[in-house]
């Protein structure tokens, strides 16, 4: 009854207005403008750059280095993304098997797992005692370890965080086809290879490419994972955070390599967008017999098994090896962190203010986010629309430590930021999380026919009756991994937040210190509770989920 | 070369039998029609032709070759979907030339076979134009283009009209014969409208839950329908129920409800037999009124429809049935609502059925 009231007043069109007003002046202000400041910072403060960073070679090769380090991996682990992942999509979108749900499930296992804790993870999988730097048993086994800590471990290592954006993308644009393009291909002739290289990869080139672009951001953003594993060696984006733990003195050196990653990520982004537009497959050559051949039954049945094999081996073993450290790894504990003693206090303190984060910024973007995502679905604000669901796209590719470190300038510039750490943090979360809310939300109504919502109006609902009683539960799963997509990257961020703040620590912080600092059984632990509690949390999310749904039925 | 033969042929979705024991011929250069309503098995038959889904029991033959191991890029068939599937990512061009290209063909028979199928469907002027560029008529020629030039004489249709506005599916309904004739081809089209398979074919083929009720020409369907299924479902039919009274050398005498007396020829059935019996309502005369007689009838007019160049009557007649009749526009006799009359039928254009097991309803039942 009062529900029914406050919806009839709230659907009136000022308070709608206001809505979406709010939620775009939030959406230019916190979302959008602060990755992009460090633009406007280093074109100001560019003869201070060009003094101490361009002219300084010691500075300027290291910088050069590390972001060579840092192109070089996310460009080689896109690559084998690419490779591994459209065979593996394929099998996901395409096959007919037992167990296909299984697989399916398995992919998104390393993005349920906080990076930090899967950083930990495949360093001992590979690592095995080199990582540890003692000895290390599972069960009777013995496990030397293939790599110490460097460039090869920083690769295996994004390959494994990366790999469900590629096949994740790939999916949802293979599902999109339309089978009987591909069916037609076939009475015309050609065999099922020549079908897939002829018209269904042109057809999910788009969904191919955006799959690249994410996982290619997502490797050139990653640090604390990289911390753990990266030994010697820094990519870009730490080098930012040991920069921006040298206060002012490391800002113009920290501006640059932010500049140097955020243009790059920008270039990219509109590249991606164009080509997948604009450039079409002009011409293809048919070679109908090697073609024939490759279709048939054995060169699938070995591409499939080599898939599902590198795919085991490469992806699903390493991210969740730290469980057999956990039970291996008992008599390790007894012998402590050899003499390194860690606070498990301070643990639980960062792991509560890890959730705090992560709640406040996920709900804030849920309904700060919302008339956004309603904007871009149902083109409501004209060409405005269009744009706004370009401008989403750049807090997503923007790589995190650059954009923390963008936001520590933007609130330093304006109020600085003493006293204002956990407000900072909220900022920078808030920032990267939203594409992620925005954009699935964005996605799912825009599949949902806005004629249910039409027929609701002329049965006389007001606007938002019709959100609560038509749209929302038809699209509630959107809402929902939107939701979890967001609460579980704020809780393993690291680049972001280390680029904001130097003393106040998350979760994910205090690991990958905790490893710096060689206390590897406790961070081992602490990776299996951070774990533990992030599966907890999403499984409660989708209960929550399926209440509401059976609320509403009844 | 290219008939088709189906020999007990019978698909299966799970528990459903979507094609139960088809038994089948189709001749070379013969336009046949699939026509039944949508569930059939229509379309299922179409696809276990092409090699797009894979018979349960039963062998299909093509050039008298069994083809049910062969995948569909090697049955060498051309199909035409309801929704064209132009590929999307090409123009034209890129879409005629496809067939000829995945099979290896050199470029001079490949731009041969493009530009002559492009020609006569008449969109050589737009080869460059991608298939969202065309109009509905038009993807639907490019789809034929596309099909044809990949050099085959088995044409196989999937409602290929079915997405287009009345005016030009009726145009293209007549091209798309012509094309098929000029060029020698065997084609089988799938199709839920009576009208579109009467106009179009040499022989239908009705098909009824996966099984064929009836194959003739457009002709024999219409004029002897074989169950009352195809009477009601090729054009329309006034049904009445009755028993055979009297059985002669040359006729029977049923009796309807009401005690209506109707003479029809002879039908192979005994006395006492329940009946069903049809009758086309162009084959219903309107008399004035008199007292009932065999094949007379007398009822009152109940509603008029004019329908263009005839109209259709529909009869309340003394036992409480309703028939309709159509009668030309043009007609010396007119009738009013309300106006008593009566009906005169001519035995020799009355079909009669033994009464289906099922029952009236279910025997007409078009789902």
């Amino acid at each position: 009854m009062y529900l029914g009231k406050l919806e009839k007043v709230a659907s009136k069109r000022k308070y709608t207005q206001a809505y979406y007003s709010v939620s775009l002046i939030f959406f230019f202000f916190a979302i959008f403008l602060p990755p992009i400041f460090v633009l406007y910072y280093a074109f100001s403060g560019w003869n201070e750059i060009a003094r101490s960073v361009i002219s300084n070679s010691t500075v300027y090769s290291e910088i050069i280095g590390a972001t060579t380090l840092s192109f070089e991996t996310a460009g080689l682990v896109t690559v084998f993304d690419v490779i591994l992942g459209v065979p593996m999509a394929w099998i996901i979108a395409r096959g007919k098997f037992a167990g296909k749900r299984w697989v399916d499930s398995l992919v998104d296992i390393p993005l349920s797992i906080p990076t930090s804790a899967l950083g930990f993870s495949t360093g001992i999988f590979w690592g095995g005692s080199i990582f540890l730097e003692r000895d290390f048993y599972i069960g009777q086994l013995f496990w030397k370890g293939l790599f110490s800590k460097g460039v090869y471990l920083i690769i295996l290592l994004h390959i494994a965080f990366t790999f469900p954006y590629v096949v994740r993308g790939l999916v949802a644009a293979i599902e999109q086809i339309d089978l009987t393009h591909e069916i037609a291909a076939r009475t015309l002739g050609a065999p099922p290879y020549t079908v897939f290289r002829t018209i269904s990869l042109p057809l999910f080139r788009a969904g191919l490419l955006v799959g690249a672009l994410l996982s290619f951001a997502r490797s050139l953003s990653e640090t604390g994972a990289t911390m753990m594993v990266s030994g010697l060696y820094k990519t870009a984006p730490v080098l930012i955070v040991d920069w921006r733990k040298q206060g002012a003195a490391g800002i113009p050196a920290a501006a640059f390599i932010s500049l140097l990653l955020i243009a790059t990520a920008l270039i990219l982004l509109i590249l991606v967008r164009t080509l997948s537009t604009e450039i079409r497959v002009p011409f293809f050559k048919v070679w109908p017999n090697a073609e024939r051949v490759l279709s048939s039954r054995k060169p699938r049945l070995l591409r499939d098994g080599a898939t599902m094999a590198l795919f085991i081996f490469l992806i699903i073993i390493p991210s969740i090896f730290i469980f057999a450290y956990a039970i291996g790894g008992g008599t390790s504990l007894a012998t402590g962190s050899q003499g390194k003693t860690v606070s498990w206090s301070a643990f639980w303190n960062s792991l509560l203010l890890s959730f705090e984060i992560a709640s406040v910024v996920t709900l804030t973007n849920l309904l700060l986010g919302l008339p956004v995502a309603i904007s871009i679905a149902r083109k409501k604000l004209g060409i405005l629309s269009g744009v706004l669901e370009k401008l989403t796209d750049v807090p997503l590719v923007v790589p995190t430590s650059a954009l923390g470190y963008s936001l520590f300038l933007f609130w330093g510039t304006f109020i600085g930021l003493k006293g204002f750490d956990i407000p900072a943090l909220i900022m920078a979360h808030l920032s990267f999380t939203y594409p992620y809310i925005v954009k699935t939300i964005a996605t799912s109504l825009q599949g949902l026919d806005p004629t249910y919502e039409d027929v609701a109006r002329t049965l006389g609902a007001n606007p938002l009756k019709v959100f609560r009683t038509v749209a929302f539960p038809l699209t509630k799963s959107g809402f929902l991994a939107g939701a979890v997509m967001a609460f579980t990257r704020s809780l393993s961020e690291t680049g972001a937040t280390m680029a904001v703040v130097v003393e106040t620590k998350t979760a994910p912080v205090l690991i990958v210190e905790w490893v710096q600092s060689q206390a590897l059984v406790d961070a081992g632990w602490a990776c299996i509770v951070l774990i533990t509690i992030s599966y907890l949390i999403m499984l409660s999310f989708r209960y929550a989920a399926s209440r509401i749904g059976i609320a509403k039925r009844g | 070369m290219p008939d088709v033969r189906l020999v007990n042929v019978t698909k299966r979705f799970g528990r459903i039998v979507a094609v139960d024991h088809v038994s089948l011929e189709i001749s070379d250069r013969e336009y046949t029609t699939l026509l039944g309503p949508s569930g059939c098995g229509k379309t299922t038959t179409l696809r276990l032709i092409a090699g797009l889904a894979e018979p349960d029991e039963g062998e299909i033959y093509i050039a008298n070759k069994p083809v049910s191991k062969l995948p569909p890029e090697d049955r060498g068939v051309g199909f035409v979907f309801q929704n064209y599937a132009l590929f999307p990512h090409m123009d034209l061009w890129g879409n005629t030339t496809y067939g000829p290209r995945v099979k290896g063909w050199d470029e001079e028979k490949t731009t041969r076979l493009a530009n002559e199928m492009l020609e006569l469907v008449r969109l050589a002027e737009r080869k460059d134009a991608f298939p969202y560029e065309l109009s509905g008529g038009m993807q639907q020629r490019a789809a034929l283009a596309r099909a044809l030039s990949a050099g085959t004489n088995l044409l196989l249709l999937d409602e290929p009209l079915g997405a287009l506005d009345a005016r030009i599916r009726s145009e293209l309904r007549y091209e798309l014969r012509r094309l098929v004739k000029d060029l020698g081809l065997t084609a089988i089209h799938v199709t839920h409208d009576q009208e579109e398979a009467m106009t179009i074919s040499d022989k239908i083929v009705v098909m009824r839950r996966g099984a064929i009720e009836q194959i003739g020409t457009p002709e024999q369907l219409y004029l002897s329908p074989k169950t009352p299924f195809i009477a009601n479902f090729i054009g329309e039919s006034n049904f009445f129920e009755g028993n055979i009274m009297k059985v002669t050398r040359e006729t029977s005498i049923v009796e309807l409800r009401g005690g209506l007396l109707m003479e029809v020829s002879s039908t192979g059935l005994k006395e006492g037999d329940r009946v069903m019996i049809a009758v086309r309502p162009e084959n219903i005369k309107l008399e004035s009124y008199a007292p009932a007689d065999l094949n007379f009838f007398p009822g009152t007019i109940e509603r008029i429809r004019f329908m263009g160049g005839i109209l259709r009557y529909e009869i309340r007649l003394v036992n409480d049935d309703i028939v309709a009749s159509r009668v030309p526009i043009e007609a010396e006799k007119k009738f009013e609502v309300g106006e008593k009359m009566a009906i005169t039928l001519d035995s020799a254009k009355i079909h009669v059925y033994r009464y289906p097991k099922e029952g009236l309803r279910e025997a007409i039942k078009v789902e």
